[in-house]
């Protein structure tokens, strides 16, 4: 499982949300790489009511949370109903849409092989 | 620990207040000139006398400071615009305060002011930062309840407090917005009991952790003690302030501002202790946010905020006076307004020019402001100390 991150072709910092240069060194010098994210679920929350209730109306309420990526980059995702706030997730694009969800790693201990 | 110079011989006077509505045809323009008017008339000085300028709003745009010295035919020598919401009354008052001591302006009108149409708030948060577009909007378009709704739950649980800690911020502040006939919720009481029962809005935020969007405008002026003293005017002067922009980046959650790695710069250019503090006017967009600059300016620690909150009356009339006003959760959010509010609120209480009740024998006044969302925090803080000079 991997998701495409920014990351800095001179320093290799990763960096969310995407910026114009490396957040670290100021290089422009960025590529999106497919990389295993794995992190920690560190806060969480449920969307109740949108801004934009029509879009959402189907998918409500919504689980959402902070994960924080071993690449020292912190990103809001959707998260499983039953994650539980400590766990170890690994990070991937949700089907359809411009969203990324979590999926809660079975043995805190293992890493899942990319699978695409 | 770098050390500003003091704000010597400067003062601040005439707070402003345009009326909140909760939505306004009236544009943000017209929201500064009526400010602009109020403080005139609150100083007895002539629009010629004012010539410097430092405005902010959201929903003026595209116009900014420049435009408006044309809309109301001024000539100042000095503008500043200052596109930082929460944060931008306490860094529109520094600024201003460095322009007058150094002879760069002689009397600065400081103002934020926004409007609202029904769907100016969507607009706004649609449009609000690019990190915002492209990172927040796709997980249920939360706007800032989301990353504020991710703050408060890492917040509760690392810090054991519960929800009721928040609720008794919420709830003093609705009771002080009790006389403040423009507090636009000051009419209706609050309990614990409605504020634990309210409908989800992010979850762990419910309605009564939430602000209500509103148009107005709040204001103030800044010039020499001497000319305050010619004018007659009630002032206050700064005894300290500081400013910290995108504080403590590597926090995977908020846990705390930039008030934190300068509260010590505070209250030492102040020469002053917390306990010296009569009324603390926080942020409130959120109950969390007004906790957080509680711990942060070193009125307790964060472990024993719960304890703080339960033992503190935060009321006008208890021994922790906490927005004083009813704050932003009582008063409604009147866009940059809502980022003038605690230093305007201070400088009312302390010159004794309260909308609603007076703090008893308020001198001293910590006011302090926090801006911009962007992603999951805002970036901007600042923070101030005025003391009453009459
Ligand atoms: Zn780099």
């Amino acid at each position: 499982m991997t998701l495409d991150l920014q990351v800095c072709a001179c320093c290799g910092t990763a960096q969310y949300p995407p910026r114009s240069v490396c957040r670290t060194c100021l290089s422009e010098a960025l590529e999106a790489r497919a990389m295993e994210a794995i992190g920690t679920l560190v806060a969480a929350a449920t969307v109740h009511r949108s801004l934009d209730p029509g879009a959402f109306a189907k998918s409500l309420p919504l689980r959402i949370g902070t994960v924080a990526l071993e690449s020292s980059v912190r990103m809001i995702v959707l998260v499983p109903r039953d994650a539980i706030i400590g766990q170890r997730v690994s990070l991937r694009a949700a089907s359809g849409g411009h969203a990324i969800e979590a999926v809660v790693l079975a043995d805190p201990s293992a890493r899942p092989r990319s699978q695409d | 620990m770098p050390v500003s110079l003091p704000y010597t011989g400067v003062s601040v006077a005439c707070p402003v207040t345009v009326p909140y509505t909760r939505t306004s045809t009236r544009s943000a323009t017209g929201f500064v000139g009526l400010a602009l008017s109020g403080l005139l008339a609150a100083s007895g000085l002539a629009k010629e006398d004012i010539d410097g300028l430092a405005v902010s709003s959201f929903t003026m745009g595209p116009d900014t400071t420049i435009a408006l010295t044309e809309h109301f035919d001024m000539t100042p020598r000095w503008i500043e615009w200052i596109p930082t919401g929460g944060a931008s009354g306490i860094m529109a008052l520094r600024r201003a305060a460095r322009a007058v001591q150094c002879g760069d302006a002689e009397v600065v009108a400081c103002i934020g002011a926004d409007t609202a149409d029904p769907l100016s708030f969507a607009r706004l948060v649609d449009d609000f930062s690019t990190f915002s577009t492209a990172a927040v909007a796709p997980y249920g378009n939360p706007g800032p309840n989301g990353p504020f709704a991710l703050i408060t739950e890492h917040f509760l649980r690392r810090f054991g407090l519960e929800r009721a800690d928040l609720g008794r911020i919420a709830v003093a502040q609705r009771a002080n917005a009790a006389g403040n006939a423009n507090a636009l919720l000051g009419a209706k009481p609050l309990s614990l009991d409605e504020y634990l029962a309210a409908p989800p809005i992010v979850e762990p935020l419910h309605l009564f952790d939430c602000v209500m969007p509103c148009a107005g405008a709040e204001a103030f002026l800044v010039m020499s003690r001497d000319r305050a003293n010619d004018l007659g005017l009630a002032s206050a002067r700064i005894a300290g302030s500081v400013e910290r922009h995108n504080a403590f980046h590597e926090d995977p959650v908020a846990i705390r501002g930039g008030w934190s790695m300068d509260a010590d710069a505070l209250w030492s250019q102040a020469g002053l202790v917390p306990a010296d503090v009569d009324c603390v006017q926080t942020y409130d967009d959120y109950p969390v946010i007004a906790a957080m600059q509680i711990s942060d300016l070193a009125f307790c620690d964060k472990h024993a905020l719960s304890a703080f909150l339960r033992q503190h009356d935060l009321r006008i009339e208890g021994d922790f006076p906490l927005n004083t006003c009813g704050g932003q959760l009582s008063c409604g959010q009147a866009g940059a307004a809502g980022g003038f509010l605690p230093i305007v609120e201070a400088l009312r209480q302390v010159t004794g020019q309260p909308l609603g009740r007076q703090v008893p024998g308020a001198r001293v006044a910590l006011a302090s402001g926090y801006g911009m969302v962007t992603y999951d925090r805002c970036l901007a803080t600042a923070a101030a100390i005025l003391e009453g000079e009459t």
